[in-house]
């Protein structure tokens, strides 16, 4: 949960969300509606200055957030790049059997366009991501009436996802310790017996859980005190 | 006084086989500090949960203040704004982003103004020494950090009864100290405490009154001085006398003494200085 982290601790956390939510909605339209591929490289780097200088964050910390996307980004424009024509045309050519992939001037053009938009949306998300926790997030959707029951899931969602991932954590440790990693044989079985156990721990759980909220009076609506 | 809370011959069982809890009577008056004794799986936590309306026992009957506890919806809403439960395992309580969030998941439930919400949960942070914690995300604290947020969670209800399971279990001295500090200036508020506990030392400190639990049955109800002055109730659920009840005893019958039992280690030491 390295963007949960890395959120918590940056200065722009208390920025009014809401204003957060809406300028990266703007900023998400203007990036993916760009004809020019300057725009999306001008709002990857705006966006990078403003998450590192301002919201103090490492450029390392904000490179390892962002390599994931940029890996899936940088594939995808490279299928865009080549196409298959009969002749050899454009810039660059090579002979596969009886055909050519070839990368002209246009599918340059495009495959510049659609990578700078993606990363220009990629930053956006990436950017409000690392600078709002995600409580605060859900918090901001209910202010801008998100149905109750979708605000509750998101809740309990984020809660359990650090509730399996610790109980998983501690399950391996634990094996592992016992010498449950040793060799493959026993990997393939700790690892089975492992997520047998997550599955009936986390019913058992839920139904703790549920238990202790009703415990404090809950009804309808997971409410928390939010100060201006 | 009146009682809060009195639970009337319940039985409860898990599966058919074999009952957690085992024709069980007790009653619990405002102000009283009470310690849970017995051994691991006597029914504590269980009798806890049934005592918070959260598990329906399979046969008694459970009166909060005078009346008779109903199935419906607003009766167990009474009863667990009355009757706050500190769960054992911090995590299964635990369900908001960050702690002040999660302290004022209480009080939001009771429909509170933000203004008096924001209030009671500073007082709550305040009395658990958790000062500075307010935006700290509850993943990332430890496990003695963790239990300290659930009893804020449940102090910021302000229950008239508070049921704390194993309060001590992961608290280093300090906090412990700094527990019993705000559980006795709430008693004085009149608020009663009930503790279910291993630590006999703490509990011989906190606690006037004892239930000994054993095999889902309560096999005692009395005065603490005269719980561990029972040897046979004490064999029968395993238990052990305090160091300091013990120090005591020793040096009375060595000295002859006509003192007043001493509840901590100062008292003890206050009474050799005597000798
Ligand atoms: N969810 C459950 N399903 C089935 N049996 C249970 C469940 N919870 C508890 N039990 C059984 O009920 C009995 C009483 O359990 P309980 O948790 O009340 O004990 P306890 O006194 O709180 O013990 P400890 O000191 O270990 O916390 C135990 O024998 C236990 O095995
Ligand atoms: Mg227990």
């Amino acid at each position: 949960m390295f963007i949960d982290i890395l959120a918590q601790k940056s200065r722009l956390r208390r920025v009014n969300t809401v204003f957060k939510i809406c300028a990266t909605i703007i900023l998400l339209i203007i990036a993916v509606t760009a004809s020019h591929y300057a725009v999306g490289m001008l709002l990857a780097v705006l966006l990078a200055v403003l998450t590192i200088a301002i919201g103090g964050l490492r450029l390392r910390e904000y490179m390892t957030a962002l390599a994931l996307p940029l890996g899936f980004l940088l594939a995808g424009s490279l299928a865009l790049l080549f196409e298959l024509s009969p002749q050899p045309n454009g810039i660059l050519s090579v002979q596969i059997f009886s055909s050519w992939l070839s990368i002209s001037e246009d599918s340059l053009a495009r495959a510049t366009l659609v990578a700078s938009r993606a990363l220009g949306a990629v930053s956006c998300l990436i950017c409000l991501s690392l600078s709002t926790p995600m409580p605060a997030l859900i918090g901001a959707l209910r202010r801008m009436h998100c149905p109750e029951l979708v605000i509750d899931l998101m809740y309990l969602i984020y809660r359990y996802i650090f509730i399996l991932l610790l109980i998983h954590h501690d399950m391996r440790l634990a094996a592992r310790s016992r010498l449950g990693f040793r060799d493959y044989k026993t990997s393939i079985r700790a690892t089975a017996a492992i997520y047998t156990n997550l599955l009936s721990r986390s019913y058992l759980f839920a139904s703790k859980n549920f238990d202790a909220m009703e415990s404090r009076c809950y009804d309808t609506g997971i409410r928390f005190l939010e100060r201006k | 006084m009146m009682d809060i809370l009195t639970l009337e011959n319940i039985s409860y069982c898990y599966d058919d086989k074999r009952l957690a809890l085992d024709n069980v009577s007790a009653s619990f008056r405002a102000g009283e500090r009470i310690a849970i004794l017995g051994n691991n799986g006597a029914g504590k936590s269980t009798f806890f949960q049934c005592c918070n309306g959260l598990l329906r026992p399979s046969s008694g009957k459970i009166f909060y203040k005078g009346a008779l506890l109903g199935r419906s919806k607003r009766e167990l809403l009474a009863l667990r704004q009355g009757i706050g439960l500190v769960f054992q395992d911090p995590d299964s309580q635990i369900i908001a982003g960050s702690v002040e969030s999660e302290i004022s998941f209480g009080p939001m439930n009771l429909r509170l103004p933000q203004a008096d919400v924001a209030k009671r949960v500073d007082q709550a942070l305040e009395q658990m020494h958790l000062d500075g914690y307010a935006e700290r995300a509850p993943q990332y604290l430890s496990g003695g950090e963790k239990k300290r947020v659930t009893i804020a969670d449940i102090l910021a209800m302000q229950p008239e009864l508070i049921m704390l399971d194993e309060p001590t279990a992961s608290l280093d001295p300090e906090n412990v100290a700094a527990l019993e500090r705000t559980l006795a200036k709430l008693s004085n508020q009149g608020i009663a405490i009930v503790i279910a506990t291993h630590d006999v030392d703490f509990a011989y400190k906190v606690a006037e009154r004892a239930l000994v639990f054993a095999g889902g049955k309560i096999i005692a109800d009395d005065d603490i001085c005269e719980i561990f002055a029972a040897e046979s109730i004490l064999t029968a659920a395993n238990l052990k006398p305090p160091l300091v009840y013990e120090a005591f005893k020793a040096l009375r019958s060595k000295f002859n003494l006509d003192l007043a039992m001493p509840r901590s280690i100062e008292e003890l030491c206050a009474c050799i200085e005597r000798i």
